[in-house]
């Protein structure tokens, strides 16, 4: 037999379709793609069908875990990208709109970028412990002054913290910061807890116990 | 500014106090995704640590090079961090941004058709020779990298791009080149192939 | 009288002298803001006019973008390095009868300790 990889299948060349109890092997691997949804019976009472369709998750499952265990072995190799990537999309981050600020001379314009409240918000947001924060949203025209802006941040909480101290402390932090650097007529801030991480301690095995 | 902890404010548990920098680290891939399309380098930095490396992976072994690899999952991150505000759903930014970088690797291929004689596009990326690879442990893996290597390279394209990175039948025909039936037939007997290599399967 | 780019650099060096502003920003390209901590943005290959002169008629503009440290408020630092700008504009490079514009932008608010 010639290495299989000297032959590449002509087109016209279609394998004969393998049947299983009934069913093509397509059709169960369509259906093992869909997670094995809708609910079909037939395949699923069908020993020979649930036979090829765990050989065929496991299969899966195989190929997966060999992309991941051999990304996990070659780890060095990323700081030369990363560090590239990096250098590169740090040139790039989008300005956003532009958040003016007063000034008494009109011959004088001072203005904010979008961008820099956003990394405001954050630095104000990772300072507090027990909460990551996810997304911020500043909803209303920015651009005009006075306009008045609802800001909705979206957090996740760490577990072991009460989340309505953390949630209010991280609504005064970020208002506090937004007062004191922009000019904003913030009228809202809403927090949503969408989430709750553990802690490195209580992440690690007898966390409980570490100090 | 105010401490982060007033008093009275001391949580009710005991506080493990994860850092900002291992917060980060450790957080879901919805929350790095949400803060990148806001403009978080360093959110967009954890991911692509914690995932640039299977792309890597996937990458070479879809175009068959090693070298290309790290150019394609640059360029895909690149693309990625510029097109975040199209990621509708954070929390399944990684395949989005596998999708990339298979597109990009189609992209090299195409180019390659162009300048290449079909006849030997390339041969496979060899397994790598590390020694520490080869253990018990190890053997399983490798048997995967063994079957996957002894497709077709057109195989073995298919079945990377449907069981890794999802593509549809009519998708991995379009980014190929060949017809949707072409690509079911590919399927087949590559599913077939690896199913009587690796699971005994007949 | 100094020339423009002379009185560019001048202008840079106002600025970055300005309590508060803890970095300068090429404004040209315009994409060209660090987000994400002060050391990188002093590591591009700093070219040393960083603040934008433009002369139009009698009309001279002036335009830095800046990164300013989280524990002053900004407004108020941007105020000062305009103010400190317009001076050494007026001092330098602009003519009797004519007027300045000048234009501040911080694109990072930068915690003190990064």
């Amino acid at each position: 037999m010639t290495d299989p990889r000297d032959h590449a299948a002509p087109p016209g060349d279609a394998a004969p379709v393998e049947m299983i109890d009934g069913h093509s092997v397509d059709e169960l691997d369509a259906y093992l793609a869909a997670g094995r949804t809708p609910y079909d019976p037939a395949i699923e009472n069908s020993a020979a069908c649930l036979l090829y369709l765990s050989a065929l998750a496991r299969l899966r499952e195989r190929s997966w875990d060999a992309l991941t265990h051999e990304a996990e072995n070659t780890p060095d190799r990323d700081e030369l990208w990363i560090t590239g990537l990096l250098d590169t999309i740090r040139d790039e981050v989008r300005a956003g709109r532009d958040i003016p600020l007063h000034h008494p001379d009109p011959a004088i314009r001072l203005t904010l970028t979008e961008a820099a409240v956003h990394g405001l918000i954050r630095a104000a947001a990772d300072a507090l412990d027990g909460v990551l924060l996810s997304r911020t949203v500043l909803d209303g025209d920015i651009t005009q002054p006075g306009a008045p802006i609802s800001l909705t941040l979206t957090a996740a909480i760490e577990y072991g913290f009460t989340v309505v101290d953390r949630a209010e402390l991280l609504r005064a932090t970020v208002q506090s910061a937004l007062t004191q650097h922009t000019e904003l007529a913030v009228t809202s801030v809403d927090v949503i807890i969408e989430d709750v991480y553990l802690g490195r301690d209580a992440a690690a095995p007898g966390g409980e116990a570490a100090s | 500014m105010e401490s982060d902890v007033a008093p009275g404010d001391t949580p009710t548990r005991r506080v493990s106090r994860t850092s900002a920098n291992d917060r980060l680290s450790d957080a879901a891939d919805a929350t790095l995704a949400s803060r990148a399309a806001d403009g978080d380098v360093a959110a967009f930095e954890v991911l692509a640590r914690r995932h640039g490396p299977l792309m890597r992976v996937f990458a070479a072994k879809l175009l068959g090079s090693d070298i290309e690899s790290d150019d394609v999952v640059q360029e895909a991150f690149l693309t990625g961090w510029r097109r975040l505000d199209e990621l509708d759903d954070p929390a399944r930014v990684r395949n989005w941004l596998m999708r990339i970088v298979s597109n990009r690797a189609i992209d090299r291929l195409r180019v390659r058709r162009v300048h290449e004689d079909i006849a030997d596009w390339d041969p496979a990326a060899p397994p790598s020779q590390d020694p520490s690879r080869i253990v018990e442990t190890q053997l399983q893996l490798d048997a995967v990298w063994v079957a996957l290597d002894k497709l077709p390279t057109i195989q073995r394209r298919c079945w990377l791009l449907r069981e890794t990175a999802g593509f549809s039948y009519s998708e991995i025909a379009e980014a190929l080149d060949l017809t949707p039936a072409t690509v079911r037939g590919l399927l087949a007997r590559s599913r077939k192939f690896l199913l009587n290599e690796l699971e005994a399967w007949r | 009288m100094i020339d423009d780019r002379a009185l560019a650099r001048a202008l840079t060096d106002a600025v970055l002298a300005t309590p508060g502003i803890v970095a300068v920003f090429p404004v040209k390209p315009i994409l060209h803001a660090a987000s994400e901590g002060i050391a990188n943005a002093l590591d591009l290959d700093e070219p040393e006019v960083l603040v934008d002169v433009d002369r139009s008629d009698s009309l001279l503009t002036v335009t830095a973008h800046v990164a300013t440290t989280s524990d002053c408020s900004t407004p108020e630092v941007l105020g000062r390095a305009a103010e400190a700008l317009r001076a050494v504009a007026e001092l330098e490079g602009v003519e009797p009868a004519g007027s300045i514009v000048v234009f501040v932008k911080a694109r990072l608010i930068a915690d003190p300790e990064a």
